[in-house]
């Protein structure tokens, strides 16, 4: 009786998860099958579920003539550097914090978690006054480069500062009596210690500067140095209607996320959930 | 022993030197593209600020926050922005709860349904926001589609996103729907962290699943909770790129929030001095409400 009850219960919760599933995922289904459409089924009634015919003319066609493959390599020539920047510095940063002692440490360190709390758009207007009175600033990739790679170092050094307190610290000191200095430990000892944390921060870092729109947007203001958010709306001004292709676009942004999100999920998962409970 | 002592300073001094180094190229960072810009919002929002870097700016006073709270589209703005966080906020608490629970007890699969409900947090709100005007389109779109011809609920389309009356409605649902999978990540993680051994006892005793989900799961699941609440409150008063995109703050102001306000008069009629007041305003009521939840509920009874 108890074993029917179990299954009958796990039943329901299966069905429930499924349901759930659907519901969330089915609008990414509905963008795919768009994305796969020729353009006189995109507002069929009924819509189509299946793409009838199918085709992958609207992939290429953006890639080629829309310019996707511009913004595509433009975002990736910001994302990578910024992506190591970002997390070559904040490691450095919790890395000191965690490890040394220093005058009024945590002073700072408390004044960097007091500011996390400033949303990001208030800081806005004045950081765009200060890039635009540099003239070698705007229009530069470069400057969204910059700005994102030392964009969030106040949360990536709380959130790493924990990790590294985490790990036993004998290791380092042998490494230090080994003759070993205090860079070269962090860089030998304690990074490679630090991965499952590294790792999570690597998606953060990936996701906030791969899908960032505002800022880009303002400072890059020329097409040629668009990257995809920028692209895909720009696409969308132009040309209001054409679904299927926007939708190709769209996931021409989406895949990388994907591929970096699924290699490093394991890790993220667990870390996430572990530092950002500490707040 | 003296001779110990002092090269124990000297590495003292030494580490303290290192760990200067360490932090200090963050800290300038930080302190070049965040504190000083923190200061110069509260700055700027003291004067009428020229577009023109040459011409030199007009100090006005408090001018811009008594213009501010005469404007009446600033009102609209923060009872739309207050609307979205009252309504988005339960249903993500809730549903990001319920499948939490769910998937903690089925733990076939828990992998593959935890990267499904997470796919939308981590697709950018730019994807979204264009993918949900699509499902909300009038004519052919999706939901129309659904509520008309297959569930028979309206008799005609709605025009979702182009009348006053509904025009919220898709963003609330984009925020809800986006926003489940991360608190569904951060209640996992709350309840993978409660001792097994507690309901185990609790059963012994005689206690039964709903008990055992009212006396041990929530109130251990509190400070999570908590958490939860806090950073979603933020979250929530943080709408921006969902309005932005799907309405522009459109039909008539009807979807306008904080943001796409400040948005618009700093980026758009370049009036930076009012856009940094209404920046630091919203800065204060975040801020305020954020530390006033905390310390309401905080506070463990138990």
């Amino acid at each position: 009786m108890s074993k029917l009850k179990r299954i009958i219960t796990n039943l329901i919760i299966y069905i429930l998860l499924v349901l759930g599933a659907v519901i969330m995922c089915f609008p990414f289904y509905y963008m795919i099958v768009t994305s796969l459409k020729e353009s006189a089924y995109i507002f069929t009634v009924p819509p189509q579920l299946i793409p009838e015919p199918a085709t992958l003319n609207n992939y290429v066609s953006v890639w080629t003539k829309a310019d996707f493959k511009l913004y595509f390599w433009n975002s990736v020539k910001i994302t990578i550097p910024a992506v190591l920047l970002n997390v070559f510095l904040s490691s450095l940063t919790a890395y000191g914090f965690a490890r040394f002692r220093f005058p009024a440490k945590e002073l700072w360190f408390s004044i960097l978690i007091a500011t996390l709390a400033v949303p990001g758009l208030l800081l806005t207007i004045p950081q765009f006054d200060m890039v635009r009175r540099v003239k070698f600033l705007m229009d530069n990739p470069f400057t969204i480069i910059l700005t994102s790679g030392i964009g969030s170092v106040a949360f990536n050094a709380f959130f790493l500062r924990g990790f590294f307190e985490g790990i036993p610290i004998e290791l380092e000191e042998a490494a230090e009596l080994d003759g070993c200095n205090a860079f070269r430990t962090y860089w030998k000892v304690a990074l490679p210690m630090a991965r499952p944390a590294l790792a999570t921060l690597v998606i953060l870092s990936f996701l906030g500067v791969w899908d960032d729109y505002f800022w880009p947007s303002l400072i890059l203001r020329e097409r040629s140095q668009w990257t995809l958010p920028i692209g895909i709306l720009g696409f969308r001004a132009q040309h209001s209607v054409q679904w299927h292709l926007l939708f190709a676009g769209t996931m021409i942004a989406i895949l990388p996320v994907l591929v970096i999100y699924i290699t490093f999920q394991k890790y993220f998962v667990k870390t996430v959930a572990e530092g950002g409970l500490k707040l | 022993m003296i001779f110990q002592g002092c090269t124990d300073l000297t590495r003292e001094t030494r580490r303290k030197w290192a760990g200067l180094l360490f932090v200090l190229p963050g800290m300038l960072a930080y302190l070049v593209w965040t504190i000083y810009p923190i200061f110069n919002g509260f700055y700027m929002s003291l004067f009428k600020w020229n577009l023109n870097p040459r011409i030199p700016n007009e100090f006005i006073g408090l001018s811009n926050y008594v213009k501010l709270f005469q404007d009446p589209q600033f009102y609209v703005a923060l009872s739309n922005t207050i609307k979205y966080a009252v309504i988005t906020v339960p249903f993500q608490l809730v549903l990001g709860l319920l499948v939490a629970v769910l998937l903690n007890r089925g733990k076939k699969g828990q992998t593959l349904f935890r990267l499904l409900y997470y796919l939308p947090v981590i697709t950018s709100w730019v994807v979204v926001s264009v993918l949900f005007q699509y499902l909300f389109a009038t004519r052919g779109g999706m939901i129309n589609f659904l509520l008309k011809d297959v569930l028979h609920l309206i008799k005609t389309d709605i025009k979702w996103l182009a009348q006053t009356s509904t025009a919220m409605i898709p963003i609330y649902t984009l925020g809800i729907w986006k926003g489940i999978g991360w608190t569904m990540l951060i209640f996992l993680a709350g309840l993978q962290s409660i001792p097994k051994q507690l309901y185990e006892a609790a059963r012994i005793d005689g206690a039964g699943g709903w008990k055992l989900f009212a006396k041990i799961t929530m109130p251990l699941l509190r400070p999570t909770f908590v958490f939860q609440l806090v950073m979603l409150t933020i979250g929530g008063f943080n709408v921006f790129l969902s309005v932005l995109i799907m309405t522009g703050g459109g039909p008539r102001n009807s979807t306008q929030v904080l943001n796409t306000y400040m948005f618009k008069e700093a980026f758009e009629y370049f009036h930076f001095g009012y856009g940094a007041a209404i920046a630091v305003v919203f800065f204060i009521m975040v801020f305020t409400i954020s530390q006033l939840q905390r310390r309401f509920l905080k506070s463990d009874p138990y």
